[in-house]
Formats: C-alpha cells, sequence, structure tokens
C-alpha cells in the first residue's frame, strides 16, 4: 500500500536542494575519491594498453595524424575504443599527462558513486540510495585492474550517466530525454564495444513511454545507431566488414558470467523486479516503474552475456562493469522496499532521521585509513609494477643527473617489467645523435620492485629509492656494467627445427623510437625454442670482480650461462651465477654466452617478450645484494 | 470511424513490424548464405573506398621488386657501397622498401624508403617517390655509412618506375587533430546535457513503498 509520509516536507535534506543533502553528496564525493585513490593510486602502472594508445595520442598531437580506427579487442577483426583515443588527446591537448588524465578518471568514479548515490536516493530513499553507493564502490577492483589506465577507466561513469539517462526517460519520456539517452549510449559503445547493446537498452526504455512508444522507440534506435556510426564510420565499417568475413568463426569459448561478484546484485536487482509481477498492489506497479531504467539497462546486456559464448564470444566479467551502477541501483531498490515492507509504521517513521544519517556514516567508512570498506580488495599499494611516476622519476634520474639519452637508456636499463620500454619514449624525447659509449667500465640500471623488508638498511650507494610505501618500494639499482650492449651474437633455434641461424646483432629503434632486437622471434605467438647470446665485454681494469645472476620470476624467462670454463670466469653448478675476475689475468674472457630455452619450465612463452630477457649484470657487491633478495623469494 | 490517429499509430507499428522482419530476414540469410555475406562485404568495402577515396594509401606492385632485383643485377648498386659496404638485406613490403647494408667490421646499417604516409616521423631525406628513413644504430656514428645509405636509397627511388606504385585499400585514413578535439568536445557536451536532463528530470519520492 502507497502511503504518503506526512514527515517529508520537514525531512532534513528531502531531496529537494537543501544545504543538507548537498553536504551529503558532497561528503560521499570526497570520501569517494580517497577512496578510489587508495584502490588506483595517484599514478598509474605501467600497463601495454596505456602505452598502445599513448602512441596514438602522440600521433595525433605531434603529427597532426589522427585515427578513427580503435585498438583491436578480445574479439578478432573487431575494434574499439575509438572515443577513449578521442578523450585522452582532448586532455592531452589541455595539458594532462597520464597521471593526470588517472587522476581525472578517479574524480569521475568518485562523482559516479555520488550520481548512484542520488539516483537511487530519488527513486528509493536514503537507505536505497546508500546501499546502491556501497555496491558500487566496493570490489571497484575485481572487475577490470583500477590501477592501469585503459578505456574501461571511462566506463564506471559512463555507465551511471547511461543509467540516469534511461530513468530520465521512464520518467520524462519525450524526444529529448530518448535522444539523450541515445547518445550517451553511443558515446559508450565507442569506448567499449560491450557498450553497443546499450542501443536495445535505449529502445526498451522508449517503449515504456505511455503514448508514441513505436514512434520514440524507431527515433531513439535510430539516433543510437546513426550516432555511434558518426562517432567513428572507418572504425564501425571495419568491424562489421569482418563480421561478414568471418562470422562465428572461432571456437565457443568460455563463460565468464558466473565468476565475478556482481552476479548476486544483478540477479537480486532482476529476480525482485520479476517476482514484483506477481504482485497487484499498485506499490508493486510503481517499484517496478522507479527500477524500470535500471533493469533496461541490465537485462539486454545479460541477455546478451548468456549467449555470447555459443557464438564464440568470450563472456568475460570485466564486460559487465558498465552494469555495475544499474546493478547496484535495482539491488538497492529491491532491498530497501524489503526493508521497508518488513518494519511496521510507528519504527519506519523513526528511522527517518537515522536513515539520513547513513550517507555520512558511509562517507566517513569510505574515508578511514585501511582496508575497511574495500577489504578484499586490491589497493595500489599492492601493485608490485612501477607505476608511470616510478618511470618519470627514473628517466629523470638517468637523463638528467646521468646524461643518459633515450638510446642509451633503452640500451642499458634492464628490468622484469618489459612494458617498461614501451612508454619510455613518450617520457623522454629522442635527441639527434648518440652520447659515445665510455671506454672501460660504464654504469649500468636495474629497475625492481621490492617489499619494504627487502629493502637493506641502509641502502647501498649505487642503489636509489625511487618511492616507497609501508609495504614496497621502487628501487634502481646502478652496478658498474661491463656488457657491450652495442652488439652482440644472436643465435635462434626453434622447437623440432635442426635449423641454427646466428647472427651479430643489437637493440634498435623504429621511427617511433621503439626498441626491438632484428632477428628475434616475435612475442605473443607462442614461439618455442632456444635463444643463445654471445655478449661481449668491455676492457676493465685487472682485480674488477664483476658477477651474472640470473633469475627466476614470475613473467620472467630465467635463462642460464653456458659459457665453458675459462681462466677469469667461473660458472655456478646450476648455471644460473658466474664471475668474471680480471685479478691476474690480462685477458680475461671478452664474451659471456646466454642461454634461454622459451617454452621450458623457467621460461614460459608468456614470458617471452622479443627482446633480451631480464638478467642481473654488475660490480659483485652490487649483484650479490640483488641476487640475495630474488633468492629469497624464490623460495 | 477510426480516428487518424490510431490509423497513424497501426501504421507505425505494422511499418515497426514489417522492418523488424525484414531486418532479421536480412540477417538470417547474411548468416546462412555465404555468397550473401560476400556481396555485403563487397557493398561495405566499395562504401569504405568511396568514403576514403581522397586518401588512399599508395601501395608497392611486385614490379618494384622487380625493378630493384634488376638494378642490382646490373651491378649498378656496387658502384654505390664502394669496396667499403655490401647489400646485406632488401625487403619489399607493401608500402616500404628497408634496405639494410654491412661494413667491413660487419656492423649493420639500414635506411627505409617509405611512400607517404607509410611512416611516421621525420625523413632524414626525400626522392622523387619515397621519403627515406635512416635506422639508427648503436655504436659511433657513421658519418660514411650514412652518406652510402642515402646515395642507395637515391637510387633504389630512381630506378622505381611509376607502374610499381598504385592506390590500394590497405591501411588506413588518417584524420586531422581539429576533427578529433570536435568530435571529444561534442562527446563531453553530450555526456553533461545528459547528466544535467537527468538531475533535473527525475523527481524525488515522497512515497513510501510498501511491499
Amino acid at each position: 500500500m502507497l502511503t504518503q509520509d506526512r514527515s517529508a516536507s520537514r525531512r532534513p535534506g528531502d531531496l529537494k536542494r537543501s544545504p543538507y543533502y548537498y553536504t551529503a553528496c558532497a561528503a560521499l564525493f570526497v570520501a569517494g575519491l580517497v577512496a578510489n585513490l587508495r584502490l588506483a593510486g595517484w599514478s598509474p602502472i605501467v600497463w601495454p594498453d596505456t602505452f598502445n594508445d599513448e602512441f596514438e595520442v602522440s600521433q595525433c598531437l605531434v603529427h597532426d595524424s589522427c585515427t578513427l580506427r580503435g585498438v583491436s579487442t578480445s574479439v578478432p577483426g573487431q575494434a574499439h575504443a575509438v572515443a577513449w583515443l578521442e578523450l585522452r588527446i582532448l586532455l592531452a591537448w589541455l595539458g594532462l599527462g597520464l597521471d593526470g588524465v588517472h587522476f581525472t578518471m578517479q574524480v569521475l568514479n568518485a562523482l559516479a558513486a555520488v550520481l548512484v548515490f542520488h539516483l537511487a536516493t530519488q527513486l528509493g530513499g536514503p537507505l536505497a540510495g546508500v546501499t546502491a553507493a556501497w555496491i558500487f564502490v566496493s570490489r571497484a577492483d575485481v572487475l577490470v585492474r583500477v590501477t592501469a589506465l585503459h578505456n574501461q577507466s571511462l566506463v564506471p561513469f559512463l555507465g551511471a550517466v547511461f543509467v540516469l539517462a534511461c530513468t530520465a526517460v521512464v520518467e520524462r519520456p519525450g524526444i529529448w530525454s530518448v535522444a539523450l539517452a541515445a547518445l550517451v549510449g553511443a558515446v559508450m559503445a565507442n569506448v567499449h564495444l560491450a557498450c553497443v547493446v546499450t542501443g536495445a537498452s535505449v529502445v526498451w526504455v522508449a517503449l515504456t513511454a505511455p503514448r508514441r512508444r513505436f514512434l520514440l522507440a524507431v527515433f531513439g534506435a535510430a539516433s543510437f545507431g546513426l550516432a555511434t556510426f558518426s562517432i567513428a564510420p572507418p572504425n564501425w565499417l571495419h568491424n562489421l566488414m569482418n563480421l561478414l568475413q568471418h562470422p562465428g568463426g572461432h571456437p565457443p569459448g568460455p563463460g565468464g558470467m558466473w565468476e565475478n561478484p556482481l552476479r548476486g546484485w544483478l540477479l537480486l536487482g532482476v529476480s525482485t523486479w520479476l517476482i514484483s509481477f506477481a504482485g497487484r498492489a499498485p506499490a508493486w506497479a510503481e517499484y517496478r516503474r522507479r527500477s524500470h531504467g535500471a533493469i533496461a539497462v541490465i537485462v539486454p546486456f545479460l541477455a546478451a552475456f548468456l549467449v555470447a559464448p555459443l557464438f564464440g564470444l568470450l563472456a568475460e566479467p570485466k564486460y559487465l562493469l558498465h552494469l555495475k551502477p544499474a546493478g547496484a541501483i535495482a539491488a538497492a531498490l529491491a532491498l530497501a522496499s524489503a526493508v521497508r515492507g518488513v518494519l511496521r509504521d510507528p519504527l519506519r517513521r523513526r528511522l527517518i532521521r537515522l536513515e539520513w544519517m547513513l550517507p555520512f556514516v558511509l562517507a566517513l567508512v569510505l574515508a578511514l585509513p585501511g582496508r575497511l570498506p574495500l577489504r578484499a580488495s586490491i589497493l595500489a599499494e599492492d601493485e608490485r609494477v612501477p607505476t608511470i611516476a616510478d618511470l618519470t622519476a627514473v628517466t629523470r634520474i638517468l637523463h638528467d643527473e646521468g646524461g643518459w639519452d633515450l638510446a642509451r637508456i633503452l640500451e642499458g636499463l634492464r628490468t622484469p617489467y618489459g612494458v617498461v620500454f614501451s612508454g619510455l619514449p613518450y617520457l623522454i624525447a629522442a635527441e639527434d645523435g648518440r652520447k659515445p659509449a665510455v671506454a672501460g667500465l660504464r654504469s649500468g640500471a636495474v629497475l625492481l620492485m621490492m617489499e619494504a623488508h627487502e629493502l637493506p638498511e641502509p641502502s647501498p650507494a649505487s642503489w636509489r629509492v625511487v618511492r616507497r610505501s609501508a609495504s614496497a618500494a621502487t628501487v634502481l639499482v646502478l652496478p658498474q656494467s661491463l656488457i657491450d650492449w652495442r652488439e652482440f651474437g644472436l643465435c635462434v633455434q626453434p622447437a623440432g627445427d635442426p635449423a641454427r641461424r646466428c647472427e651479430k646483432t643489437g637493440l634498435r629503434f623504429d621511427g617511433s623510437e621503439r626498441v626491438f632486437v632484428p632477428s628475434m622471434p616475435l612475442p605473443g605467438q607462442g614461439w618455442r625454442g632456444v635463444i643463445e647470446m654471445s655478449l661481449s665485454l668491455l676492457p676493465a681494469a685487472p682485480g674488477l670482480r664483476q658477477e651474472i645472476f640470473m633469475p627466476r620470476m614470475p613473467s620472467v624467462c630465467g635463462g642460464q650461462i653456458i659459457s665453458p670454463p675459462a681462466p677469469g670466469l667461473e660458472a655456478s653448478p646450476d648455471r644460473r651465477r658466474a664471475a668474471i675476475s680480471r685479478a691476474g689475468v690480462e685477458n680475461g674472457p671478452s664474451t659471456v654466452e646466454l642461454r634461454w630455452q622459451v617454452g621450458s619450465p623457467d621460461c614460459d612463452t608468456g614470458a617471452y617478450d622479443g627482446l633480451v630477457p631480464f638478467f642481473v649484470e654488475g660490480d659483485a657487491a652490487t649483484v650479490r645484494s640483488i641476487e640475495t633478495i630474488l633468492r629469497e623469494r624464490e623460495g | 470511424m477510426p480516428s487518424h490517429k490510431s490509423n497513424r499509430n497501426r501504421a507505425v507499428r505494422t511499418g515497426v513490424l514489417v522492418g523488424c522482419a525484414l531486418a532479421l530476414g536480412a540477417a538470417t540469410t547474411a548468416a546462412a548464405d555465404s555468397a550473401t555475406r560476400a556481396r555485403g562485404v563487397d557493398l561495405i568495402q566499395g562504401l569504405i573506398a568511396y568514403l576514403e577515396r581522397p586518401l588512399l594509401r599508395q601501395c608497392l606492385t611486385p614490379s618494384a621488386g622487380e625493378a630493384l632485383a634488376e638494378l642490382v643485377g646490373r651491378g649498378e648498386l656496387e658502384a654505390v657501397l664502394g669496396g667499403d659496404f655490401v647489400l646485406v638485406r632488401g625487403n619489399v613490403r607493401t608500402d616500404q622498401i628497408e634496405v639494410e647494408i654491412g661494413d667491413r667490421g660487419q656492423r649493420s646499417y639500414g635506411v627505409t624508403l617509405a611512400l607517404p604516409g607509410a611512416k611516421s616521423g621525420r625523413p632524414n631525406g626525400e626522392g622523387r617517390r619515397f621519403l627515406f628513413y635512416l635506422t639508427a644504430s648503436p655504436g659511433l656514428p657513421n658519418q660514411r655509412a650514412r652518406e652510402v645509405l642515402l646515395s642507395v636509397a637515391e637510387l633504389f627511388d630512381r630506378a622505381i618506375p611509376e607502374s610499381a606504385v598504385e592506390l590500394c585499400m590497405e591501411g588506413e585514413r588518417r584524420y586531422p587533430r581539429a576533427l578529433i578535439l570536435a568530435s571529444a568536445a561534442l562527446e563531453i557536451s553530450v555526456v553533461l546535457a545528459a547528466l544535467a536532463f537527468g538531475l533535473l528530470a527525475i523527481p524525488s519520492t515522497g512515497e513510501r513503498l510498501d511491499l
């Protein structure tokens, strides 16, 4: 039964622009921003998608050559994210670097939380609002890696705007509301291909109009289609062409629908809405009307998500990200309505004031340090991948302080995070010419992330702590290196092929200053075989002791030292460590031979990235200190 | 007597239903018939070519490689290389030619001849049809190698006949920055408008829902 709350006009911040309500929204925004920054960090981690996007951003801004063909998706032949690239380009044009864009995404995510709270409160009261905001903010990291910057970073905010737009169509059906919902859907479809189903949601809410519903539905579908196409015609034409050329040409993919934390909320919202059809009371109809916008966003995509594996499409949980705002609202409305249905009138009225304190309680909980309410989430401080800020600091140390140019950095930097090399050209301008190699000792550079307890105290002189938190540290170690990286011998033998191809090669740079090694097998194609390198050693003063260590780390291709026994070179029995001594040896070893077997237990095919695999080389003291830490991890 | 409005609504409904049926039929036919799909692909390729016609990319035909092979066979390349360099590798791609030469110390040096639009970055030289991009090599800069590479590039550029370059469907058109920035600004405006409309259009509920 529908009851009019007589105290509604006296209720604090009764949803009518009162200072109390605005203060609650502001508190939630600030707290949401704090929580998002704890989750995602102030600087994004180094990530392939980020640098692939950055390539297009720099091509557009620097060379005035911009693409309207997006990046490839998990679906072969399909591309997306043109709108994301456009927004990235606009933000870069306005002067925002990667850290600035990342911070902007956290601001938008906080704003999305406030939108979700506001919409749910408008539809079902403050209990629904707080519940929806809680569901939206909690476990934000599970569907997508929030510490990285990619097109999905924008999806939660757009999802919140879209459910708002769809609800506006239900409440105020008409040309304008349908057009706006269609346009927002079009933008979303060009940010992420999974959002193309928003067109069906626009048609659904248009059909709820009391008059001219079919006309509005046709108008909505046409607006969505035209706007989606107009944002990136080449992209959609090529997608369509590829779809026609290869319809369902891949085996059924795994269904990920049931392996995500959002499923419970989505099912709660949808099932309650369906059950409401069994009730005859006007309140049930009112509940359905209030939930209609959110349900219209959820159901079409869920239907497509459920049948996608039958057509060979991957149904990964991350594609549900744009449903999170709608799912939170639908579930919250169901819960709030159930709670009110259970409570009797006098108790319900007494709880009104308590209910209006809930936004501040939630804001306080979100802003608190520690893991509640982000329990079970991976926070930014848990990441063990360097950030863009780390990389910027490293280039400042090597370039500004050490005088290294880009080529020298790409040549001399060793790190287990190969993606770092994709990002360096965007942080330091390539200079014409290259600094000549200094005969004799050169400085090397090793970039590692360590647990806080692994950091030696005090830090050795050759160690530079780039960033430090309570749990981890990013460290740049500067050993004295003897390897001449200008040129080295490379032998490649594919598995099952008796032919062994050897040649002289080295690190090269293409027109975009991307580093590659000619004749190294291409990564990402499951290549298996043996790679051997013969590295020349620079002349050094007698008495110098250098060491090489081959680590075993996740995502690192582990190798061995295969140099034959020689005066001045001692290798350990497991062939993972070697000492090179010039003490009393005038003509000590001039080369060192290393070997990697790609596709073996020590070197997974996924760990091979097409560049020289990571190993540690330098003066004995520095290598020993790093080796001790890395060996302990293996234990 | 049916009103004009109900007749119109009936017509709209009928039109929508017929349109859906046609679309469904077309989709079903396209899905089932590979010939129909092929025709669809041809249609879309034609549309792409029409839309992107002004800036279709240029590509090299097989006669480009033949012309270079003849050049090498005549010994004209050796005159340019002199005795200090040898040709290590020549690779003719869709829209560029990669050339690698080696010196007596077995160090390699490379130059890429790229058709306009095929490669980004600032070229190191220019011929009749190609832009020349030197590949940065580690080690001390070898000025002699640079001169030889550019001479080789000019020789190859003169040897490639006009018939070896044609318009092709490969690659993609690039667009000006102003278009992208305008598009992004428009998208932001749409989102802001939807936000404002939604915030204003959705009334609050003063009622409690009893279930």
